[in-house]
């Protein structure tokens, strides 16, 4: 009987454990994305970021904004790689199709500041693309730690 | 005489088992858990060693562009030795002593601009509304990438990027796609269009001679004219806007007296190709050759209100249709 009761908890708390290590972090995180945006926006000095239109973030990302449940973007002046996206999808299979959309557009960006403006390249190295439940955030910032931060902070 | 090994009994042999089973289980979480703290450190370290990289290449950075400032001083600037800079000081002590309280806003144009003026925009009674810009392309470089992105414009195709010029305009894959970076004509085979807004020169400040400038803009026009939709479409070309001197660090070349000679050849070109100009540092200048205090950060690249300035300035400066 002992032994029963012995392999009972084993089994829970292994179950326990290996389903906390298997998670998907924040998969029930409820984001306020224009707040998120804007406080990223807020890690940004090197550059005056504005946030634009719908149709303007979709010819960005090239998103298709009908799997998009709510997004924002906040892009530059043209004078640096800095901007913040943060979308919600609308179906948890497009998430990864979401980031990798914000990776094209980081390697994209990458490769035209490379002969442009060289110091723009270590910002878009140091690019945070991060995901939780179906939101999807990118990130160039030039204090990419306080953009961590915020993002922990936020369940990412 | 040696004791005889006493053979375990069967409930110390089950109780063996799970002990065995309990510490590999507990040999597997701490494997588990391990790697989720070995994958959190070496992530710090990456954070740090970029950051180190970083450093690195800002401080490169800093050393660099004045070498090269120099040498292409030396080179470029030496075809117009010193006196365009005597004469713009000259002209901003002069406006500086009768600097009016608001700043003469009204020309923008470089000297001898006014030979041009049948090519330059009027201002018309009436703003258009952005439904204009429906079959409208903005092709450009960072500046116009700024203005695209800040402007608050809701219509148009844009085809920019940072660090188009004319002599990469042909050659270097620069415009995104969600399959890469891909060349401006090739991405202008995808639009229609029948009105072209060009903004390009600003990169061509201190790599051209002005001649050339002229001629490579007449040929990437006439051959973004060749993918317009329409046999005979609306060609704008912008100014290239001022600088702030005093807040520019990528080269010395970037400064306003190139910028008045790029214009001046721009303002030709559209002259003799029936183009039309539109000056936007009627509005973007503080009325001695210059940018706007206080419009930019970077002395080049525009923040929103002068972008939103831009916006206005072509909704009311545009050839009415016949």
């Amino acid at each position: 009987m002992k032994k029963r009761i012995l392999l009972g908890i084993t089994a829970v708390i292994c179950a326990l454990a290996l389903t906390a290590c298997g998670s998907k972090k924040g998969s029930d995180v409820s984001v306020d994305i224009e707040k998120l945006a804007a406080d990223l926006t807020a890690t940004v000095t090197s550059d005056t970021l504005s946030s634009v239109s719908a149709d303007i973030m979709a010819s960005t990302y090239f998103f298709d904004m009908e799997k998009v449940e709510e997004g924002t973007a906040a892009l530059n002046s043209g004078a640096s790689a800095c901007e913040v996206a943060v979308v919600k999808c609308s179906d948890s299979a497009y998430v990864s199709e979401a980031e990798n959309l914000f990776k094209t557009r980081v390697k994209n960006q990458s490769d035209l500041f490379a002969d442009y403006n060289a110091p723009e390249v270590a910002k878009l190295d140091a690019a945070l693309i991060e995901s939780a439940g179906n939101y999807v955030v990118l990130c160039v910032t030039d204090d990419t730690k306080a953009a961590e931060e915020i993002l922990k902070e936020a369940g990412f | 005489m040696e004791q005889k090994k006493r053979k375990p009994t069967r409930r110390e042999r089950r109780n063996g088992l799970i002990i065995n089973a309990l510490t590999l289980i507990v040999l597997v979480l701490l494997v588990f858990e391990g790697k989720s703290l070995i994958s959190l450190f070496s992530r710090q370290s990456i954070q740090e060693q970029i950051h180190a990289e970083e450093e690195e290449v800002f401080a490169s950075a800093n050393l660099l562009p004045e070498e090269t400032e120099s040498e292409t001083e030396t080179t470029e600037m030496e075809s117009e030795p010193d006196t365009a800079s005597e004469q713009n000081e000259k002209s901003t002590e002069d406006q500086t002593e009768d600097r009016p309280e608001v700043p003469d806003r009204s020309n923008g144009l470089p000297d001898g601009g006014d030979a041009y003026m049948t090519s330059v925009v009027p201002e018309q009674a009436a703003a258009i509304d952005e439904s204009y810009f429906e079959d409208a392309v903005f092709i450009g470089d960072s500046r116009m990438e700024g203005f695209r992105n800040l402007s608050g414009i809701t219509k148009g195709s844009f085809v920019t990027a940072v660090g188009m010029e004319l002599e990469n305009f042909y050659t270097d894959a620069q415009i995104a796609t969600a399959r890469g970076n891909v060349l401006v004509m090739d991405a202008l085979k995808n639009l229609n269009y029948s009105k072209i807004y060009m903004m390009l020169g600003t990169n061509e400040l201190g790599a051209y001679n002005m001649d050339d400038v002229r001629e490579n803009y007449r040929k990437v026009l006439a051959d973004i004219k060749t993918c317009s939709s329409s046999a005979d479409p609306v060609v704008y070309v912008y100014s290239v806007v001022y600088v702030e001197e005093s807040l520019v660090t990528t080269g010395d070349y970037v400064n306003n007296a190139n910028v008045d000679a790029v214009n001046l050849e721009i303002l030709r070109m559209c002259q003799e190709e029936g183009y039309h100009y539109i000056n936007l540092n009627e509005v973007l200048s503080d009325g001695s050759h210059s940018l706007i205090q206080g419009a930019s950060q970077d002395g080049v690249h525009l923040e929103p209100e002068y972008c939103q300035e831009w916006l206005n300035y072509t909704k009311t400066h545009y050839i009415p249709a016949v």
